[in-house]
């Protein structure tokens, strides 16, 4: 209970002013940082608090769906410029993030590791080819920031790839670590 | 079968969604969406009205008759509409052998209120004064109707309050007959401008 409020707090003080304003000025501060933690925070909020052994409901894989598609739909740079100009966007930004996490959180223990570990590897793929994409295309993708801005993110990808990868494959080890032998 | 039908239906919504906001998976940008929104090429220009840097008012319209490299950028641009302009001077230079009867040069402030004849005046002696560049203002303020006629142009534009105008920093090369039937995005080199250029001059 006390996690997930905190959980929720720290989530509400990096979304709204003046962390907003600040981590909004620059895109590697907006997608290196604000997203990612939210996106945390929204896992932290809804991970559940004992281990996690029911099988698994459709709603688990609607979850998964939704963080999946939201994740996609952020990622077009368009909605993001959008975004930038528009406070509302932006809040909704944020809360769709929250809600990923949480969605993450609700889905991804009761599912088969192997679902979780194909999309995780899919997504911190996608993360490198990103962040090179950034880095080393001659104009602006995202046309709310600068180019500078833009290649800050791309390394910033690139280099945060890996620790994804470590991240990623710490935790399926621990899950099978911890896992029931099958009866 | 029941079980995955959520899914299914949550992925599908954000597929129609994503579908919707990139044109059919066409346009995933910011430029991409606002050239998509108005229409394939080749197609008419929309009307523009602006002054130039004598003080005169015209319209796009009265270059008709000849090719023209319409760009649009503001003096107080930080960073795209220099690189853009530089882009331009280059080129410019590279296609020294059209005579400005047959290419023109179009650079357009999308910053009427700062951007006045004699600053716009100083712009223009510093591209070089050539005869074959004009450089404008547009002769409304950056409204909501403004916009809007910038967009059916494929041009779109974005002023925050502290009075930086985010803007398409593409090049249209306008027809004779006054038809945008080419858009070159800021990043395409000058080459391959000038290339794309003479092939629509032989």
């Amino acid at each position: 209970m006390i996690r997930r409020a905190a959980a929720i707090a720290a989530a509400c003080l990096l979304a709204l002013p003046p962390a907003d304003v600040f981590l909004d000025a620059t895109m590697e501060r907006r997608l290196l940082i604000q997203i990612p933690a939210i996106l945390v925070l929204g896992a932290l909020a809804g991970w559940p608090a004992g281990a996690a052994h029911r099988p698994w409901r459709s709603g688990d894989l609607a979850a998964l769906a939704f963080a999946v598609g939201a994740m996609l739909f952020w990622m077009i740079p368009r909605s993001l410029d959008l975004a930038a100009r528009s406070h509302l966007v932006d809040k909704a930004l944020h809360l769709s993030v929250f809600a990923v996490g949480l969605a993450l959180a609700r889905s991804l223990p009761y599912l088969s590791l192997a679902i979780p570990m194909t999309l995780g590897v899919q997504a911190t793929a996608m993360l490198m080819a990103l962040g090179i994409v950034y880095l080393h295309y001659p104009g602006l993708i995202c046309t709310a920031y600068t180019l500078e801005q833009q290649r800050v993110v791309g390394a910033g990808l690139v280099r945060a790839t890996p620790v994804a990868w470590v991240l990623l494959w710490s935790w399926a080890l621990h899950r099978l670590a911890v896992s029931r032998p099958a009866a | 079968m029941r079980r995955y039908l959520p899914a299914a239906a949550v992925l599908a919504g954000w597929i129609t969604l994503a579908g919707w906001w990139t044109f059919g998976f066409r346009a995933f940008t910011t430029d991409g969406a606002a050239l998509a929104a108005a229409g394939p090429l080749p197609r008419p220009a929309s009307p523009l009205t602006f002054i130039d840097a004598s003080g005169d008012t015209t319209t796009l319209a009265r270059y008709q008759g000849r090719y023209v490299l319409l760009t649009f950028m503001y003096l107080h641009c930080p960073g795209v509409c220099q690189l853009v302009t530089q882009r331009l001077q280059q080129a410019r230079v590279d296609l020294a052998e059209a005579p400005p009867d047959r290419l023109l040069f179009l650079s357009v402030s999308l910053d009427p209120e700062r951007d006045d004849s004699t600053a716009l005046a100083h712009h223009w002696r510093a591209l070089g004064s050539a005869a074959g560049w004009v450089v404008g203002r547009l002769a409304r303020p950056l409204d909501h109707r403004q916009v809007a006629d910038l967009a059916h142009l494929g041009v779109w534009v974005s002023r925050d309050p502290s009075g930086r105008i985010d803007h398409a920093a593409s090049t249209f090369l306008l027809d004779p007959a006054g038809n945008v039937v080419e858009v070159f995005r800021p990043e395409v080199p000058a080459t391959a401008l000038v290339a794309a250029v003479r092939r629509r001059l032989s």
